[in-house]
């Protein structure tokens, strides 16, 4: 089959590689039909996360339909059309049973590696490194799914293929912000960055209630895409001082609850930029954290912090005074998607829910490393590049 | 491997990169007599996993999961309730008297091979199976450029490597 591989530090090729096998009673094969980038692709493609080893097939957010299933998997069936969590989670251990699927105790069949560098392992995740399973991602004709029964989601009749795609995980990320960040009705939530988890995240703010959204980016045209789906208020951080900005519109209280939904490669105006930056390209830090200390700094006294952007390593510079003294609660997971899912697909089948405009190139699996060009340098107004197989 | 890849590699990684390197190095153990009293105390220090089923489950009849048993007289276990619900604790550690280099172990890293058996032990107990990844799919491989992850992936379900 045809898969999209890494094959160094900011460089991808479409190749041949062998075809996924069931290997456990529980897996399943799935035949892949929409397959996102994702902002934390970025990581790993540009070394940032560096637990890649060359010919790793890359992607995790996708949907398909199945075509095998494992002698164990007894709830889904060969022909489904289905939505597959990007994090892999066996459904039985005391963090599953505890809805905290991404800290799964038996999806990660590679936990040391992560344990040195966080001292426990998450649970594992499509085609994002060795440290989160080394698992072959969906930028491929074909997927293999472990614990299908578990990860694997039936999409309804109502619910095209490129709205379903989201709900893989964009979609229970930007949920899973908002709702574990604590929003409540009258809240005023400000979010980080207005890329798919971003605007997701304020579509739910909304939902669950907040009076206010407010999304900060530099980009005019997610800004602009964000303001007409969610309603949300706008802030370009290139143009306006973000704390200020925030204290003006809060009544000087500052947001209730603040997401960062930028991650390790955060781009900013502020001195502190070039800082991080130097650190990060040389390594002793390994990742940006402008959006984080921003949110941290601009919270109100004793509201809440989510860290929904994916950060790989070590900070410096972090307001660790400012939470303390604040009172802050500081939260933050991989998506736990297991958890919302059918309720996403549900939110999308009665039309509560939109996602499919975050599809902004959809394109063949083969002009995949285009895809990510246009992506990883925000051209063209790329909110996220879709690949089809098989075209 | 070009010198850029190799330093770029060696920066990336920091300190797990280093451990990584020291600790494949030091697969090869010393002999008994170099053990230091810190070193004795690691090798017989007890690992555990906690694994949501209650102990009869886990050994029935005193039977332990496979993986474990395998290790027969190799290695000392104890079962004990985990507090709050979570299930029950596994732990398992090498018996006084089977040091590293003793023949039973076959030249493995004997912490790792308990590691090893006991989260392979979790799964069985409460998936039913043991999560394999390989084979898979993957597209050409440049073993050179890929060293550092072939040291700190190899083996790594098991404790120790990096």
């Amino acid at each position: 089959m045809k898969a999209l591989c890494w094959t160094g530090v900011d460089q991808l090729s479409v190749e041949t590689v062998p075809d996924p096998k069931l290997l456990n009673a529980h897996d399943a094969i799935v035949k892949v039909r929409y397959s996102s980038v994702c902002g934390s692709d970025l990581h790993v493609l540009g070394g940032y996360l560096p637990t890649m080893r060359p010919g790793d097939v890359l992607g995790h957010e996708f949907m398909g339909e199945v075509v095998e299933v494992g002698s164990a998997v007894t709830r889904r069936r060969v022909g489904e059309r289905v939505v597959v969590c990007s994090f892999i989670s066996c459904g039985r251990c005391w963090y599953c049973q505890h809805q905290l699927f991404s800290l799964c105790d038996n999806g990660n069949p590679n936990p040391a590696v992560a344990e040195s560098l966080w001292g426990y392992a998450p649970a594992g995740c499509f085609g994002y490194s060795h440290a989160l399973g080394g698992f072959a991602g969906s930028h491929a004709d074909y997927v293999r799914v472990p614990y299908a029964d578990q990860g694997m989601f039936p999409i309804p009749d109502e619910v095209d293929d490129l709205t379903a795609l989201f709900a893989s995980d964009a979609a229970p990320t930007g949920w899973m912000g908002a709702e574990l960040g604590g929003v409540k009705p009258g809240d005023v939530v400000a979010i980080w960055g207005a890329g798919a988890v971003g605007q997701l995240a304020a579509q739910a703010a909304r939902t669950l209630g907040a009076a206010e959204v407010i999304v900060i980016d530099s980009l005019p045209e997610r800004l602009e895409q964000t303001g007409r789906r969610t309603g949300a208020q706008l802030l370009d951080y290139r143009r306006t001082d973000v704390p200020a900005e925030l204290r003006e519109r809060t009544g000087g209280r500052g947001p209730d609850v603040c997401i960062e939904a930028v991650g390790m490669v955060a781009g900013n105006s502020a001195t502190l930029y070039g800082y991080d930056d130097f650190k990060q390209q040389r390594r002793p830090g390994t990742d940006r954290p402008l959006a984080v200390r921003e949110a941290i700094f601009t919270c109100r006294k004793g509201g809440s912090v989510f860290v929904l952007g994916v950060f790989g390593g070590v900070v410096d510079k972090f307001p660790l005074g400012a939470v303390m003294n604040k009172g802050l609660t500081l939260r933050s997971a991989q998506q736990h998607g297991h958890r919302y899912i059918p309720m996403l697909l549900e939110r999308m089948m009665r039309g509560q829910l939109q996602t499919r405009h975050l599809a902004t190139h959809v394109m063949p699996l083969a002009r995949a490393a285009h895809g990510y060009e246009l992506f990883a340098n925000r051209r063209d107004g790329c909110v996220r590049a879709v690949f089809v197989p098989g075209q | 491997m070009r010198l850029f890849d190799i330093a770029t590699a060696l920066r990336s990684s920091g300190a797990a990169t280093a451990r990584a390197i020291r600790r494949r190095l030091s697969r090869q153990h010393p002999p008994a007599d170099e053990f230091g009293e810190e070193t004795l105390s690691d090798l017989f220090r007890w690992q555990t996993v906690t694994i949501l089923a209650p102990s009869h489950d886990i050994a029935p009849d005193g039977r332990l999961p496979a993986p474990l048993a395998e290790l027969g007289d190799l290695v000392e276990t104890r079962l004990e309730p985990a507090p709050g619900g979570r299930g029950t604790e596994l732990s398992a550690r090498t018996r006084p008297g089977h040091k590293p280099e003793s023949a039973g172990w076959k030249g493995e890293d004997p912490a790792r091979r308990i590691r090893t058996a006991l989260q392979h032990a979790r799964q069985l107990v409460e998936v039913g199976e043991v999560l394999r990844i390989h084979p898979q799919p993957a597209g050409r491989r440049r073993p050179a450029r890929g060293l550092l992850v072939d040291l700190m992936t190899d083996d790594t379900d098991q404790e120790g490597v990096v």
